[in-house]
């Protein structure tokens, strides 16, 4: 039990060491990569004096986001006096914290066994652990909407409910997704499904390509990241529901993202990339080792799966500075008309094929195939509502129901 | 894997560690909050802590009532994700019980999906609404459904209407 509690302790350190300086180096690379897309130079100014030291040499601009953290730490902190205290403060508290307990369960390093004990590398040995990931992931819409709600601010409260619409609409096909790759490996434990993914091709993203586009499409909304990021849409609505947010609290709500962003990628990783499987050729790292040469195992296979989440990263930065932002509307239509059919669709087939016990190829296929209809007749589908005419209104200008006097 | 005695794990121990997890995660966000409280500026002014809405002047609460639609949306979640999340055990017993699941399953997916299709019949999957089909009264009593149609009978019948009004 002692040993249980340490090395819960110990993982929660070790998450907190390695993700909390990398989200902050996150915003930083963020702006590189937005820099290097855009063939600007971006940040490459702030070094490590900080006006007080005499450093020299190359820095890459890498002072950046200290330099950030230390000015959000000494900016005024000030509460509007119309907003709504309670909520306006707890807001980004739900935020972070909700993307802090997501990580509890993503299996980082596999089983170990040590003292002739068994022990997972993962914050909390659940057996539903992907229930709790979705559970947990659906309680990050209350901080965007507590935010919204409680600033007393037109703006603020736009961003907020379309936040909250958003959100609602992708967590669907989110769920969906998960609940084919859960039929698909017949258990709800995260690292038994790390485990399924060994062998030759054997990763979910071979079984169910599709799928993984969709449910990173979902895990982008989900995030509120460009092209999904209407919550936020600078040129409307200012700074969407955190437009009367500042210092500390804004900073919270903009490491609430990023951690959220880790813990969808990871969630990918985890069920479509292999986990901790350096490559999809074969068997390559064993699944329990014992004690000392454990460790440093689990150590190789924690460091794998960082490696996937931050190309994972990169992918979600890329796509945020390529693709232009969606319409409302249009977004409402990708989720209830476009991913819940295929999603519902890939769900019937999935259930047909393990039915039958058929082997992973074959949802290859399926996934294919329905891809292949999709774009074929997806185009051929009638608009069932009729386009609006001009309504004239009695008393307008142009009204024709009036003679003009 | 899994499945087996020896790497079965208490659940209670879980949610001991979450608990962990919960607590260091609210320690570092209060810390964080308070933190700041002894090294940064109290300065407030009236300027300062006006709402911003872009200078202008604000007219009146935020909190008014928002588009139904929105409303709609919520609705259509919580039907869905309820049924995903009552399927979840339904996916994960599928292998050891194929024949009971199917028989089982097939109902409740196939409820789902006539639900889902009349949603995208009845156009309430549709977040631009025409006002063609509607039958809303607008100012004065104008059948706006029949304007938007560029009826032009009942446009002179309106017209005639208003005129005698």
């Amino acid at each position: 039990m002692a040993q249980f509690i340490l090395s819960v302790i110990v993982i929660l350190v070790v998450l907190f060491g390695v993700f909390l300086p990398a989200c902050a180096y996150l915003i930083f690379l963020e702006r590189k990569v937005a820099a290097w897309i855009q063939d600007r130079v971006g940040p490459n100014r702030t070094n490590f004096s900080f006006g007080l030291f005499n450093f020299k040499g190359r820095h890459l601009g890498l002072g950046q986001a200290l330099a950030d953290g230390l000015k959000l730490i000494f900016k005024e902190d000030y509460t509007p006096p119309n907003v709504e205290k309670v909520l306006f403060i707890l807001a980004p508290v739900i935020a972070v914290g909700t993307a802090i307990l997501g990580w509890a369960v993503i299996p980082w390093g596999g089983r170990l066994i040590w003292n002739g004990e068994p022990l997972l590398v993962v914050g909390a040995p659940l057996n539903v652990g992907i229930i709790y990931i979705l559970a947990i992931g659906s309680l990050s819409v209350y901080g965007v909407v507590l935010g919204g709600y409680a600033s007393n601010n037109k703006y603020s409260f736009l961003g907020g409910l379309r936040a909250a619409a958003q959100m609602l609409s992708y967590e669907v096909p989110l769920a969906m997704c998960v609940l084919i790759m859960v039929l698909t490996y017949g258990t709800l434990r995260p690292e038994t499904i790390t485990e399924l993914q060994l062998g030759w091709f054997n990763w979910g993203i071979f079984a169910h390509p599709l799928l993984a586009v969709i449910f990173f499409t979902c895990a982008l909304a989900e995030t509120n990241r460009a092209p999904f990021d209407l919550a936020e849409a600078e040129q409307e609505l200012v700074g969407g529901f955190h437009t009367e947010y500042a210092s500390m609290k804004w900073a919270l709500f903009f490491l609430g993202e990023y951690m959220h962003m880790i813990t969808g990628c990871a969630f990918f990783a985890l069920l479509f990339l292999g986990g901790w499987d350096p490559a999809p050729l074969g068997q390559w790292l064993p699944i329990a080792l014992e004690d000392m040469s454990g460790v440093g195992l689990a150590l190789l296979k924690a460091a794998i799966f960082f490696g996937k989440v931050a190309f994972l990263l990169f992918v979600m930065m890329w796509v945020r500075w390529t693709l232009p932002r969606f319409r409302f509307d249009q977004l409402m239509r990708l989720a209830w008309r476009g991913l819940i059919p295929i999603t519902l669709a890939i769900l019937l087939a999935s259930a047909v094929l393990v039915y039958y016990g058929a082997p992973r190829w074959t949802f290859l296929i399926a996934n294919i195939a329905i891809a292949f209809i999709t774009a074929v007749i997806g185009p051929m589908i009638p608009e069932k509502a009729p386009v609006n005419r001009r309504v004239p209104l009695a008393g307008s200008r142009f009204s024709p129901l009036e003679p003009a006097s | 894997m899994g499945g087996g005695g020896f790497w079965e794990f208490p659940q209670v121990d879980a949610l001991l560690s979450i608990t962990i997890f919960l607590g260091f995660g609210l320690g570092f966000v209060f810390l964080n909050l308070l933190v700041g409280k002894l090294v940064r500026p109290s300065l407030p002014s009236s300027e300062k802590l006006a709402i911003y809405e872009c200078g202008e002047p604000t007219i009146g609460s935020s909190w008014v009532q928002f588009d139904l639609r929105f409303y709609i949306v919520a609705l259509f979640y919580l039907v869905f994700d309820v049924e995903v999340a009552l399927i979840y055990p339904w996916a994960t017993v599928y292998r050891e019980f194929p024949v009971e699941a199917l028989v089982l399953g097939a109902p409740f997916l196939g409820i789902i999906i006539v639900g889902y299709a009349y949603e995208w019949y009845s156009g309430s999957l549709d977040w631009v609404r025409s006002t063609v089909s509607t039958g809303f009264k607008g100012t004065a009593g104008l059948d706006m459904g029949a304007l938007a149609r560029r009826d032009p009978e009942a446009v002179a019948d309106q017209a005639e209407a208003l005129s005698r009004a």
